[in-house]
């Protein structure tokens, strides 16, 4: 039987971060009510003028930095036509050849091997209305054209995908990167970064490409790696039964697990593509560049990179704590904010990790979080001087989440700091061996278990602010001295 | 009362007090109301509000509140300007009853300048055309002989001005649609620099060619007009911040004529009118040099190919869902395809399908690339003879206005009368028209002088020198007994 | 020079891509006169045009560019009121089958 191997391009539609749309002032906020955020220009009236968004060629720039592509330093906009109520002028501006983006790639690691993913291209292009199918009891489609005019950013793959899984990785890796760089929020959801998926099948060892079918409507990480599996598997089954594929556009339906054809077209598409007359020229100069490089934020490759050499973490931990801007900026800040070492930067690792992540939503961590690095900064401060240990800081950390308050704050308040220095808890040491002869003798007789009795006494005789590391070590001391 | 022959006596009359807004309005409402049954130069009339804003500005006047610059003077808008006031139609039955939510940056500027808007002004269906017989409304006459044309597009604005509708109109330019329709009315016109005036709200054919631009009876209205207009729009991208360059002396000016193209002239007043300005010009001590614009024979393919690609994508916005007209079908498609083809008149649906035809992947690098790429070579000849001259001067049009229904039969034949101004439009630089007399049967006739980017104000001083001797202002149908 | 004649298929082709209906009268008539068109645009083919760049766009300064700043949208009401058919806060068109999103 032949065994075939799957090719997958993919192509991502991603929207830019700016405050308003492409080529008017319109808000590109999400969830407004329908038709209430445009104008003359995003609705195609006559007499409109268009006018480019700088912003957005400043964060197409950017991607291009970000992914290590190629930047053509003077493209175009170009008009794709055809007729669709989503497009309010029955055309689209995009681009065509050039791209603003050309060539570069992306590595994703499978099974712990390192795969470079081609990208062809990425260009600007404004976003389409949305259809509303089955309004006004079924009789109609409405059009909501909030979303027509919104800045987009398509990037597409090279076919260099080999399975569903490869293009999962590829896209939470695109989608980690665009978000780190500031240029998406990579919301699936809200389809702020939408995936298209060329799917096509050959026997292995065959060079030549089969027969393309482009995946569309797959909304979610999971949809992906499900709609791309299915078609691998519609498609191997149809050649097996002697079948023949049909080039054909087909979206996924969640409801039975399939993917489903489109209603064909009535025939070819020719979208008449040429260089907008009215648009102008994308031309972009060193200092653009430079610019844009100025403002690239540090990518999480980088990130990662520098918290397991710098900061001690594990590829693990580094990882958890890339899993959002968000989350890295707060590490580091307070890294940074303590000087931290090798060793100190992974015991605030520990407690972010444990804590921070636990008390919130990774995305609040950046807005209304109570908890700031700085306020963090100084709960972490008083274990690092040994002023409160890390159960204490634990409890103080919660109360902090819960009331808003600074550590010092509550430690002053619960009584809780600066209660035992080194010389009060080897007194209070001292008088804990001197009131348990008993147990002095079963410990001194072999019995290592009763150490921890030691423990507990000491540590409820300083209701618990000693350090327990602190009280073991002077416990030894006198025990085995 | 005495009609003022032109803006400027208009505006001299209102501050001297002899004359009132409300009385210029009523004599403008008073001949559209005897002659536009028959001269068919409007759309759309606010009578009421132009009375009311006549009223409004009398009293302001009486009051000694400070007012625009051209308070009081009534004008027309053609209508392919968008106006919130006014319906806009475009001279199209896809936009029967269309409001538009905003108003040309032009219109609003002429308004806060105190200019009372009366209507708006008929045209070619969306500005396709050179006669504004393509009106979807009715064709319209040229007050001088109404058995001629009044020109287009701007034909709808050159009539209401000829015939006394307010003391200016302002119409826009992609081929020659405003200085054809001067020439065959007797008026002056500018087709400004690119960015000079602001294209916001001017509904477009081909914008990499439209450019708005005033229609007067008087070559000082022109230059007051071009003052008012101009200026930065941030609504409009292409709108330019640089000052105009400062006009120049005619003397030791270089004037250049393109003698092959003068040669194509049949009609031989316009040669004989052509020579006698260049006389004067000489007089003035203006230099004549010849020069040529080689590449001058392929700018009626260069400019159709353009117009009609950039026209097929444009109008491709006009399909029944977010405005204007629809025909009412149960699919989709269906419902585009009959809207387009009942709401679009001939010549309006041949520019969309044979633009799209260019369009086309296999035809877009020979037709349409190739006709930017001869453009550029049509730039380059432009900017070659104004090495050797600073200005040049040519008819504006072989033939004086010609007769209704003429070239009904001959789409093609109607897309030759535009030869004279197509280069300019190409190249996108100034020109303006203005008269140089008028031929036996007493048709107007119209010089035209073409200038580089931004010598606006030479070109105008040039033309004033010329109206001086060759005007003929008296013979406005709208001051004499011409128009009735 | 002449083109080969325009085709009663090539005018319904453009006819669906710029979806226009056409009669029959008008196949004919516009056949005929592309035809013509595309015989006088067939001088510039005759012109040396190597290297020369085309000319898009024409302006003198360079087309301004917008900072990303809200500016007011239309009132929906004003909006919807220019629209030939309105339904659920929006612009409706005959209902499309398995439409794309
Ligand atoms: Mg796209
Ligand atoms: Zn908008």
């Amino acid at each position: 039987m032949t065994r075939y191997e799957p090719v997958i391009g993919l192509e991502v539609h991603a929207q830019l971060l700016t405050e308003t749309k492409l080529f008017c002032g319109c808000s590109v906020a999400y969830g407004a009510e329908p038709n209430t955020q445009l104008c003359p220009t995003c609705l195609g009236l006559p007499g409109s003028v268009p006018r480019l968004n700088r912003r957005a060629v400043e964060l197409a720039i950017r991607v291009g930095l970000a992914l290590g592509c190629e930047i053509h330093r003077d493209t175009a906009f170009s008009r794709k036509h055809y007729f669709y109520p989503d497009l309010a002028s029955n055309y689209q501006n995009s681009q065509f050849e050039p791209p603003v983006i050309g060539r570069g790639e992306l590595c994703i690691e499978v099974d712990g091997v390192e795969r470079r993913i081609g990208i062809t291209r990425a260009h600007l292009e404004e976003d389409a209305a949305k259809n509303i199918h089955g309004a006004g009891g079924g009789l109609y489609t409405v059009v909501d054209y909030n979303r027509g005019g919104q800045p987009l950013l398509e990037i597409v793959s090279e076919p260099d995908l080999r399975s569903a899984e490869e293009a999962e990785l590829y896209l939470r890796k695109l989608r980690e990167i665009l978000i780190f760089a500031g240029v998406n929020d990579g919301n699936l959801e809200e389809g702020s970064f939408r995936c298209d998926a060329n799917v096509s099948i050959r026997p292995v060892g065959q060079e030549k490409f089969g027969t393309r079918v482009e995946l569309k409507n797959i909304n979610s990480f999971r949809f992906v790696r499900r709609a791309i599996e299915f078609e691998i598997a519609r498609q191997e089954a149809v050649l097996a039964s002697g079948g023949a594929l049909v080039q054909e556009t087909r979206t996924w339906n969640e409801n039975v697990g399939q993917t489903i054809s489109m209603r064909e077209k009535e025939s070819a598409q020719d979208y008449r593509y040429f260089e907008s007359p009215e648009l102008p020229r994308i031309e972009i100069d060193d200092e653009m560049i430079e610019r844009a490089r100025a403002q690239l934020p540090e990518l999480p490759d980088a990130i990662r990179a520098r918290f397991i050499e710098e900061l001690g973490l594990t590829p693990y931990d580094a990882g958890v704590l890339t899993s959002h801007p968000g989350i890295a900026r707060y590490f580091d800040a307070v890294a940074s904010g303590m000087k931290a070492d090798a060793k100190l930067g992974k015991r605030i690792a520990n407690f972010i990790q444990s804590e921070v992540l636990r008390d919130t939503q990774i995305a609040g961590l950046d807005a209304k979080f109570p908890v700031t690095p700085e306020a963090l900064i100084e709960l972490l401060s008083m274990v690092e001087a040994r002023t409160i240990n890390l159960n204490l800081a634990k409890q103080v950390f919660h109360e902090m989440v819960a009331s808003g308050k600074s550590a010092a704050a509550i430690v002053e308040e619960k009584g809780l700091g600066g209660g035992v220095d080194e010389a009060a808890l080897e007194a209070e040491v001292l008088k804990v061996i001197e009131k348990n002869p008993s147990q002095v003798e079963q410990y001194r007789g072999g019995k290592a278990a009763v150490f921890g009795f030691f423990v507990g006494q000491v540590m409820r005789a300083t209701r618990g602010q000693a350090d327990p590391q602190l009280v073991q070590a002077l416990l030894r001391k006198h025990l085995d001295g | 009362m005495s009609a003022p022959r032109d803006l400027i006596e208009a505006l001299e009359s209102l501050e001297a007090g002899t004359l009132t807004a409300s009385e210029l309005v009523d004599d403008a409402l008073g001949r559209i109301e005897a002659h536009d049954g028959e001269i068919g130069a409007l759309l759309a009339l606010d009578a009421e509000g132009a009375r009311e804003r006549a009223r409004t500005i009398d009293e302001k006047r009486k009051s000694g509140e400070t007012l625009g610059r051209l308070a009081g003077i009534p004008f027309t808008l053609k209508d392919n300007f968008v106006t919130k006031g006014l319906p806009t139609t475009a001279a199209s039955k896809m936009l029967e009853g269309y409001r538009a939510p905003f108003s040309a940056t032009l219109a609003e500027k002429l308004e806060a300048e105190g200019a009372i808007l009366l209507g708006k002004a008929n045209l070619d269906e969306f500005a396709m055309g050179s006669s504004t017989e393509r009106s979807a409304a009715h064709p319209t006459r040229n007050p001088w002989d109404r058995s001629r044309v009044p020109g287009g597009s701007s034909g709808g604005s050159a009539a209401a001005v000829a015939a006394g509708y307010g003391y200016f109109s302002v119409g826009s330019d992609t081929g020659g649609s405003l200085r054809q329709p001067a020439a065959f009315c007797g008026l002056n016109t500018l087709k400004p620099t690119v960015g000079v005036f602001s294209r916001y709200g001017l509904i477009q054919l081909a914008p990499s060619l439209d450019q708005p631009g005033p229609l007067t009876r008087s070559v000082r209205d022109l230059q007051l007009l071009t003052e008012v207009m101009r200026g930065h729009d941030p609504l409009d991208s292409w709108s330019s911040k640089r000052e105009l360059a400062p006009a120049r002396d005619i003397q030791g000016l270089r004037v250049g004529i393109l003698k092959p193209a003068l040669e194509r002239v049949e009609h031989e007043p316009i040669r004989d009118a052509h020579d006698a300005v260049l006389e004067t010009l000489r007089a003035h001590g203006a230099e004549i040099v010849e020069i040529e614009i080689p590449h001058a024979n392929i700018a009626l393919p260069t400019y159709h190919a353009i117009v009609a690609a950039e026209c097929s994508s444009g109008m491709a916005r006009y399909d029944g869902v977010r405005y204007g007209k629809r025909v009412s079908k149960d699919e989709l498609f269906e419902m585009m395809e009959a809207t387009r083809a009942q709401g679009f008149g001939e010549e309006v649906k041949r520019r969309i399908l044979f633009g799209a035809y260019l369009l086309m992947e296999e035809n877009v690098e020979r037709f349409v690339q190739g006709a930017r790429r001869a453009r550029t070579l049509i730039r380059r000849d432009f900017d070659a003879a104004f090495e050797r001259c600073d200005l040049f001067v040519t008819p504006t049009t072989a033939t004086p206005a010609f007769e209704l229904d003429n070239r009904g039969d001959d789409p093609l034949a109607m897309y030759l009368s535009d030869y004279f101004t197509l280069p300019a439009s190409l190249a996108g630089m100034p020109a303006v028209s203005t008269p140089m007399g008028v031929d036996a049967d007493g048709l107007p006739l119209g010089i035209q002088l073409v200038g580089a980017p931004f010598t606006e104000a030479t070109l105008l001083r040039v033309a004033a020198a010329i109206e001086e001797k060759h005007g003929i202002l008296d013979r406005l149908p709208a001051l004499n007994g011409g128009i009735g | 020079m002449s083109s080969l004649p325009i085709t009663r298929e090539q005018i319904l082709r453009v006819a669906e891509l710029s979806r226009i209906a056409l009669t029959e009268e008008e196949i004919e008539q516009y056949a005929r006169e592309l035809t013509h068109f595309v015989d006088m645009l067939s001088v510039l083919d005759t012109i040396d045009k190597d290297g020369v760049p085309p000319t898009v766009t024409l302006t003198f300064d360079p087309i301004a560019q917008r900072d990303d700043k809200l500016e007011p949208s239309l009132p929906r009401d004003e909006a919807l009121a220019m629209g030939p058919v309105t339904s659920d806060g929006g612009f409706a068109v005959p209902k499309i089958l398995g439409g794309e999103g």
